[in-house]
């Protein structure tokens, strides 16, 4: 199993993971909806090249380009969030550049031309941000000016296939694990939270996806008017408002009865360490006590293993002809993962 | 398409007109809109309305291109889909996305990143350097102040 993403940050018990993606396109050419294919061709060439050709980047990356056939591999990478649904499922030539650690990924050809994402473990906008940004101007500097540089208005910002991402063309999002208020029925909290700071909140899967394991998205809806930075604080102080509260509801639950709690999280860890099936919904379900254990201290375990094990669990990383197979392999690679005695 | 009127060349405009209650369509080359738009300057132009999704209901200037130069989009084929075919889509249609856009984020005022093959922007460090100068001034820091309306001039020769 890979190591979880090489950018940690702080919270690592209520925060997951922490993504900044960037959207750019070409003013020469048409987007992602209309592009032709010899023009999503010479933008494989030339978006890739500045980073395939970089002594330092080079051993760093690896381009993989991908036609019409559906592609486990790309579920895999959807699942791990490396890649979005709608590249997975694109029917355009397009390809995609991966950091060996999984913490940076480019896609080209999405509806953008350009997609790029920088993420880490814990809560690190700022890190992402830098690594994100540092990205797109090697990216920038060396793509052909034939195709016009990037599309960009004064007025406007970073002009993108959807006006919902103009702008900064910036998207921050922040996935957290929230077991305490999922368990106190946290809709309306996440609902006064997201619209006072202009958020949005999803599932773990991204858009109209249920919260499994009790983990939620949450990022910025508005990409115009503000700058990256005053975005990027937005986030940072809902998330952290959202912490508080977490925090402040696990302490009250396990005040009301450390035995209940405790029982809870044991038992978690007792089924994952010996079941021989497990289905991805139950394992989620689990690993989500299993975790917040951890992280109250009653268990031992190591947090990055326990976020990678979030997606290694998922269907199309573990591969397998049948969802019985997988159950079987989903309850081994737990066995072997999870050392509870 | 091409157009009604010359019959010759590609038809970019879409002209709705109302004359004492009676509605006519046309589909003009961007010669022929011009022409008819200064013989007809007394009369009622009136807007497509039924536009799908997002759009509608939203106020149009009377004339319009409805096909982006350079990328071959439609007017319909954005509101159905809600997303623009290019970069040029955006000055193409700015009627049409404006107010959209100010729907989604509230403002059309970009104070981000630039490309780095843009020169800087100057306006967002003005307007932080007026800040500053407010309050130094109503600190009495009137060195500090003056320091900073200096800044201020020189980057307003820039701008």
């Amino acid at each position: 199993m890979s190591d979880f993403f090489k950018m940690s940050g702080s919270d690592t018990d209520i925060v997951i993971s922490t993504r900044v993606r960037l959207a750019r396109n070409l003013a020469g050419i048409p987007f992602g909806n209309r592009l032709a294919s010899e023009d999503a061709e010479r933008l494989i060439a030339e978006a890739s090249r500045p980073i395939v050709e970089n002594p330092v980047f080079s051993e760093r990356f690896t381009l993989k380009k991908y036609g019409k056939e559906p592609s486990g591999e790309l579920r895999g990478l959807v699942e791990k969030h490396l890649v979005s649904k709608e590249f997975a499922a694109s029917g355009l030539t397009r390809a995609a550049l991966i950091s060996e650690d999984g913490g940076i990924s480019v896609m080209i050809n999405e509806e953008d031309h350009i997609r790029l994402q920088a993420i880490g473990s814990g809560l690190c906008i700022e890190e992402c941000l830098e690594a994100a940004t540092s990205l797109d101007r090697v990216i920038e500097q060396g793509i052909g000016k034939e195709l016009g540089g990037y599309a960009f208005d004064s007025r406007l910002g970073y002009l993108t296939c959807c006006p919902t991402n103009i702008g900064t063309g910036m998207r921050v999002s922040v996935m957290l694990h929230l077991p305490a208020l999922a368990a106190s029925g946290s809709d309306r909290l996440l609902s006064r939270i997201a619209s006072r700071f202009g958020l949005a909140v999803r599932g773990f899967y991204g858009e109209g996806t249920a919260a499994t394991g009790d983990i939620f998205q949450i990022s910025n809806r508005v990409t115009l008017g503000y700058d990256e930075s005053e975005l990027a604080q937005r986030l940072k102080e809902a998330v952290n408002s959202l912490i508080r509260e977490e925090r402040a509801r696990r302490k009250e639950e396990y005040e009301a009865s450390p035995l209940a709690f405790e029982d809870r999280v044991h038992r978690s860890a007792a089924v994952l360490s010996s079941a021989r099936l497990i289905s991805t919904d139950e394992a989620m379900q689990l690993l989500s006590d299993y975790r917040t254990g951890v992280a109250s201290g009653i268990l031992k375990g190591d947090m990055d293993r326990i976020n990678a094990l979030l997606w290694a669990i998922q269907p199309a990383s573990l591969g397998g002809n049948s969802a019985a197979s997988r159950d079987a392999n989903r309850a081994e690679l737990l066995r072997r993962e999870i050392n509870y005695e | 398409m091409l157009c009604d009127n010359c019959k010759k060349r590609q038809a970019t405009y879409h002209l709705m007109r109302s004359v004492n209650g009676k509605k006519t369509e046309s589909h003009l080359c961007s010669e022929c809109a011009s022409e008819l738009e200064s013989s007809t300057s007394g009369l009622e132009h009136e807007l497509q309305s039924g536009f799908s999704g997002f759009f509608e209901g939203l106020n149009h200037p009377a004339k319009r291109r409805t096909v982006c130069p350079q990328c071959g989009a439609t007017e319909q084929e954005i509101a159905s889909s809600g997303y623009v075919g290019c970069a040029e889509c955006y000055n193409t249609f700015k009627d049409l996305l404006e107010p959209y856009i100010v729907r989604l984020h509230g403002r059309v005022s970009h104070c981000g990143g630039r490309p780095g093959s843009l020169p800087p922007d100057n306006k967002k460090r003005i307007a932080d350097l007026r800040e500053q100068l407010k309050k130094a001034i109503s600190a009495e820091e009137f060195e500090k102040a003056a320091a900073i309306r200096d800044e201020i001039r020189g980057l307003e020769k820039d701008v």
